[in-house]
């Protein structure tokens, strides 16, 4: 700033100057003149916009005492008769750091003078101009959610009451938080004593699509509604929800059930209550000749009592391989009952064989989702390898997209594709974006974590409560098939199953495979 | 493996050349992983790369960079193709979207 000009002190001559030219806030100044309780900004500059920064700059003028100075603009402008030299520096926008790091070459008098002389009305903003902002603006239900979050923190509230707030989008900020939540400590005669906390959140009746990964991160989470919302799909997350009591997902529009929902039923989690229906699921459409042997075959709910009847009839001979891995909790009665034909996904994603059961489906025709089950001896049968054979390996898409989840960058990916790329790129980047957001997803077969599905099937799951002996017997009695017809109906649960690669199908097949070496 | 390349007495290894000039040396089978590679090394293809098994890669940017990473890859899937549990392999984050191009033209 050397050849700024150069300001007189604060303390020069005041007398000499009138003080009542309007300028009151100035005369207090005078008595702490480095002490400013005015928001830390100045420029230099005449006018901070965009079009005087394309040629040389003009310098700010001063004439007068200092405290009634404007920018030159303001005047008409003359120039300085000190400041003969101009435009030497080579320009650099810092509105903050020129003046108050000092790395202009200013020392700090200098800057705090100049701050006074700048123009008001681009002086006082930024403290001001936010509280403004404040006032006026009504805060986002996100914001509004958090300040509940934690409100419910502070007074150890357990109960997060989040229904019906218009939330679109709630993130993993939000609910990050949460995770630290302790309960104030009951003191039972006279010690405290430590208590797990039983986080009850409420989210029904909002418009939320997606939901943060950081809510299944919450272990001390008992009860979940996400009633009401247009979540389409579930987060495989939901599974580890270990102390999960209660879940209710119904009205969402769902057409599928992440298969990792089967794990909130093993034995070492605690579910109670699962209410998942009204939703759109996809129900299943048994062959012609399998369904002729029922003698009403029209009635949808024959298909769960069918299957009781026979309960090997999709499966024959064995039980899924599933079924004997899991040990499912006493209270609930968890079965496989049939799948699809499995789809088979490119390596970037775009359906290449088999049925397809895409969200777009949601908005089609069809009125009632049926899917036609795979037929009792399906052997899925993948398209031919890029390579000699098939093999577990991700693609070097996958791979290159695994990098991209892992840089801070990720948000900017998209706006630093090279031109021209291919059209599915930008795709590809909001699924990496979305799972960063939701959390990732796991091959149902070995387990892996993946971006792009290479399989997809659905299987049909028949989920019922035990309600003792008597409860089960009921319900198969064909007394009630009437009354139970929807019952029997909702059982049968569509769970999404995706595997990693084209290895990764239903596991009946794993013979077949290595006659599936093909060599090119 | 009996490939049919062998059979036609082409070599067992094929190059790869970047548009600055790298020459990677690697195994037909490993190379074939990518089914680009797979064609342009194909035989019944006639392009000039199956009879001399030298690709040049003057498309993809950094070349040399990449097409280092790209064999790397071409290996790793070759060396894990049987494999149940295949680890995972780290790729340079700066390389990322380089190597999706990569990925794309590639078809791997």
């Amino acid at each position: 700033m050397a050849d700024e000009p150069s300001l007189p002190r604060l303390a020069c001559d005041p007398i000499n100057h009138s003080f009542l030219s309007g300028r009151a806030r100035k005369r207090v100044r005078l008595e702490s003149p480095l002490i400013s309780s005015d928001p830390a900004l100045f420029s230099s500059d005449d006018d901070p916009s965009a079009e005087n920064y394309t040629q040389g700059r003009r310098k700010q003028t001063y004439r007068g005492p200092w405290y009634s100075q404007r920018p030159a603009s303001d005047q008409d402008s003359q120039d300085f008769p000190d400041n003969p030299k101009k435009s030497k520096r080579t320009f650099e926008r810092q509105f903050d750091s020129g003046v108050w790091l000092g790395s202009d070459g200013t020392d700090l008098d200098e800057s705090a003078d100049g701050m006074l002389s700048n123009n008001e009305s681009w002086n006082l903003p930024m403290r001001q101009s936010r509280a403004i902002q404040t006032k006026d603006d009504p805060p986002s239900p996100e914001v509004l959610a958090r300040e509940q979050i934690e409100l419910c923190l502070e007074e150890g509230n357990e109960s997060i009451d989040l229904s019906s707030q218009c939330l679109t989008l709630l993130s993993n900020a939000t609910i990050r938080p949460l995770a630290a939540f302790s309960c104030v400590p009951p003191v039972t005669e006279g010690v405290f004593s430590r208590i797990e906390p039983m986080l009850k959140i409420f989210l029904a009746s909002n418009n939320l699509t997606k939901l943060p990964a950081e809510l299944f991160n919450l272990n001390s989470l008992t009860v979940l509604s996400l009633r009401a919302n247009r979540i389409y799909e579930l987060p495989p997350g939901i599974g580890k929800l270990r102390n999960l009591q209660e879940l209710n997902i119904s009205q969402n529009g769902m057409q599928y059930l992440p298969f990792e929902i089967l794990d909130l039923f093993s034995e070492d989690h605690r579910l109670q209550t699962f209410i998942i229906h009204p939703n759109n699921f996809f129900q299943a459409r048994f062959p012609e000749q399998e369904s002729a042997q029922i003698i009403q075959k029209d009635l949808p709910y024959k298909i769960g009592l069918g299957n009781r009847a026979r309960p090997r009839r999709v499966a024959p001979g064995r039980i899924s391989a599933d079924e004997r891995r899991r040990p499912f909790s006493p209270q609930w009665e968890v079965s496989y009952k049939a799948r699809t034909e499995v789809r088979f996904l490119d390596i970037n994603g775009s359906h290449l064989k088999g049925p397809n059961f895409s969200n777009q489906i949601l908005f089609g025709p069809q009125k009632f989702n049926e899917l036609p089950v795979a037929a009792v001896g399906d052997i899925p049968t993948p398209p031919l390898p890029r390579g000699n054979q098939l093999s577990r390996a991700p693609s070097l898409l996958e791979v290159a997209l695994v990098a991209c989840s892992r840089t801070p960058q990720l948000p900017y990916l998209q706006s630093m594709l090279p031109k021209p790329c291919p059209e599915y790129f930008p795709r590809l980047l909001a699924t990496v974006a979305a799972k960063k957001e939701s959390g990732t997803t796991k091959c149902t077969i070995c387990d892996r974590d993946f971006i792009v599905p290479r399989t997809e099937w659905i299987e049909w799951w028949e989920i019922a409560k035990r309600v003792g002996e008597k409860g089960m017997a009921s319900a198969a009695s064909p007394l009630r098939q009437m009354e139970n017809e929807r019952d029997v109906l909702e059982r049968m649960v569509p769970l999404m199953r995706r595997g990693c690669s084209w290895l990764c199908v239903p596991e009946t097949l794993n013979i077949e495979w290595e006659k599936m070496a093909v060599t090119i | 493996m009996a490939s049919s390349s062998q059979n036609q007495g082409v070599s067992e290894y094929v190059t790869l050349i970047s548009s600055d000039g790298f020459e990677f040396v690697l195994l037909r089978e490993a190379a074939c992983v990518s089914g680009a590679i797979r064609r342009m090394l194909d035989p019944t293809s006639r392009f000039k790369e199956s009879t001399t098994g030298r690709c040049e890669f003057a498309e993809i940017k950094h070349s040399g960079i990449v097409l280092e990473k790209v064999a790397e890859y071409l290996y790793y899937n070759h060396k894990n193709r049987n494999r149940e549990d295949v680890p995972d392999m780290e790729i340079p984050p700066e390389l990322c979207l380089e190597l999706l191009m990569a990925a794309d033209y590639l078809d791997c």
